[in-house]
């Protein structure tokens, strides 16, 4: 479960990013946010990451107490949730797998587990057949498939995607689209920041929730929740 | 635990192999650094054995009455080698100064015709240890009973104590100033290294990695490339100077070069150890910064 209490976010600079936000979402529920540039999705990213922290407020994410973690408390917290990016964010000089391998490498998985893993969710987003290739070597599309299998390799009960489908066509924004709702399906909460007005109302039956000048402006319910 | 530290190493030299123009250039530079370092010692030990073997040839003439007895002789020997600051001293016979001073002559050695060894005085021949304080320990000779005078060149040793005391502290001040301008083209070129892989850490903090967990590859990276360049640095230097160094030494024929096997034991684990220090702490500092995220 997400819940942002009375947060504030008052950058360094003075940016006034969030306003008093009040907003729950529960565990199994698909939620798109939406919004201008500027109207502060980002900053609420950034804070169930745990990249930022508020300035006043509080923000529970999958138990966690933002206010209250340590430093130590923050790879213990981003392991519960697997994080979909615009730009991939894969290493480079890693091969798909080693990217997909390395998320389980990181939490202490065995070598048998790793071997037994990867190769079963590289299949499930339909990238068996390019393991061994670098980044560099698939299509955008691709790429986002693999950062989709990097954050659901470790069956996280939260996947964040921040305009998962921004840099793809949009045939390939539907395949991605369609692989996160099987995930929600099979009971991860998905909070998904998106642009793409003709994405949200193909999937009406998820809820929205429109940012306006740091606050919610607008939240509809999806009619399967 | 094993399987984690054999990933670590693995990482790290997978690192070396995949940054390898990032890896060639750090050790590179601090291959270059070393051997500055390594230089700037060897040359100010050089020189320092250099001014010892002049400094041997630095000799004071105790020069005793013609008159002494055997038994004082044996006296003033002794008195002179319980003197502090004397590290030699040799007993010359009238004999042995008359045959000397036939032999400096050469072969106008004639002018010493009808000259026998009575006609010279007997010597201790003395050599010091400390150069600065040699007018105390001449003056001090000269007024053991049984001496008539004391020769010697303090012109030579004042110079020699001079040149010493400047090569000590230009040596000195050069190790500093290229200890202090190695550390510094070291770090940036880590931390340049560094920027360059400040995705893959950012990435690396967003699927959880601890800052341990991140930082142990590049430490082990640090490491090897501390360790590689320290052997390249000892090798190359070693070459340099038993090719070329020790060979323009031998030409000028002024002094016996110092053997680098002697110099081994200092080299060696200044090599070693400096490169590996340099290397794992440039790494383990330049990634904290990064790690902040």
């Amino acid at each position: 479960m997400i819940q942002f209490i009375d947060v504030y976010k008052i950058y360094e600079n003075g940016t006034n990013a969030l306003k008093n936000l009040n907003l729950t979402i529960n565990d199994g529920d698909f939620v798109f946010v939406r919004g201008a540039s500027g109207a502060g999705k980002s900053t609420l990213i950034k804070l169930l990451m745990h990249e930022e922290t508020v300035s006043a407020g509080e923000v529970i994410v999958n138990g966690f107490k933002m206010s209250e973690m340590k430093h130590n408390d923050v790879p213990i917290l981003r392991r519960t949730m697997g994080v979909v990016f615009q730009d991939f964010r894969l290493i480079p000089n890693m091969t798909v797998y080693d990217n997909v391998a390395f998320a389980m490498r990181v939490i202490g998985a065995r070598s048998s587990e790793i071997r037994r893993r990867v190769p079963y969710i590289l299949g499930l987003v339909g990238l068996a057949r390019k393991a061994r290739c670098r980044p560099s070597e698939l299509s955008g599309g691709e790429q986002q498939r693999v950062s989709l299998a990097r954050a659901l390799v470790n069956n996280p009960s939260l996947i964040i995607a921040d305009e998962p489908t921004g840099n793809v066509d949009p045939e390939m924004s539907i395949e991605i689209m369609e692989l996160l709702d099987e995930i929600n399906r099979r009971g991860t909460t998905i909070v998904m920041v998106t642009h793409d007005a003709t994405l949200v109302e193909r999937y009406d039956y998820h809820r929205v929730i429109t940012i306006e000048s740091g606050n919610v402006a607008q939240d509809i319910p999806g009619s399967n929740q | 635990m094993i399987e984690k530290i054999r990933y670590f190493i693995k990482e790290g030299m997978r690192s070396i192999w995949v940054n390898r123009m990032m890896s060639f250039a750090s050790v590179i530079v601090l291959c270059v650094c070393l051997i500055m370092l390594g230089t700037t010692l060897l040359a100010s030990v050089n020189i320092g054995s250099f001014l010892t073997q002049l400094e041997s040839k630095n000799q004071i003439m105790v020069y005793l009455d013609k008159s002494t007895k055997d038994a004082d002789v044996a006296r003033v020997g002794n008195t002179i080698k319980s003197m502090p600051n004397i590290k030699d001293c040799e007993f010359l016979s009238k004999d042995q100064i008359f045959s000397e001073a036939k032999k400096t002559l050469g072969e106008q050695s004639i002018l010493m015709t009808g000259i026998d060894s009575s006609a010279f005085d007997s010597a201790y021949q003395v050599k010091i240890q400390d150069l600065s304080t040699y007018s105390q320990t001449v003056d001090a000779l000269g007024k053991i009973d049984g001496v008539k005078y004391v020769r010697q060149d303090q012109g030579l040793a004042s110079i020699l104590n001079n040149i010493q005391n400047v090569v000590s502290l230009a040596g000195f001040w050069l190790f500093v100033i290229l200890a202090v301008i190695s550390l510094f083209i070291i770090s940036n070129t880590i931390k340049l290294a560094m920027f360059s892989r400040k995705r893959e850490i950012n990435i690396m903090k967003f699927v959880g990695a601890t800052d341990w967990f991140i930082r142990w590859p590049f430490i082990i990276e640090g490491l090897m490339i501390g360790l590689v360049s320290g052997l390249i640095a000892l090798v190359a230097q070693y070459y340099v100077y038993t090719q070329l160094i020790v060979g323009v030494i031998k030409m000028l024929n002024i002094v016996e070069p110092i053997n680098y096997g002697g110099f081994l034991w200092i080299i060696l684990p200044g090599f070693l150890f400096g490169g590996i220090i340099v290397g794992t702490l440039g790494s383990a500092v330049s990634v904290r910064k990064y790690l902040k995220v």
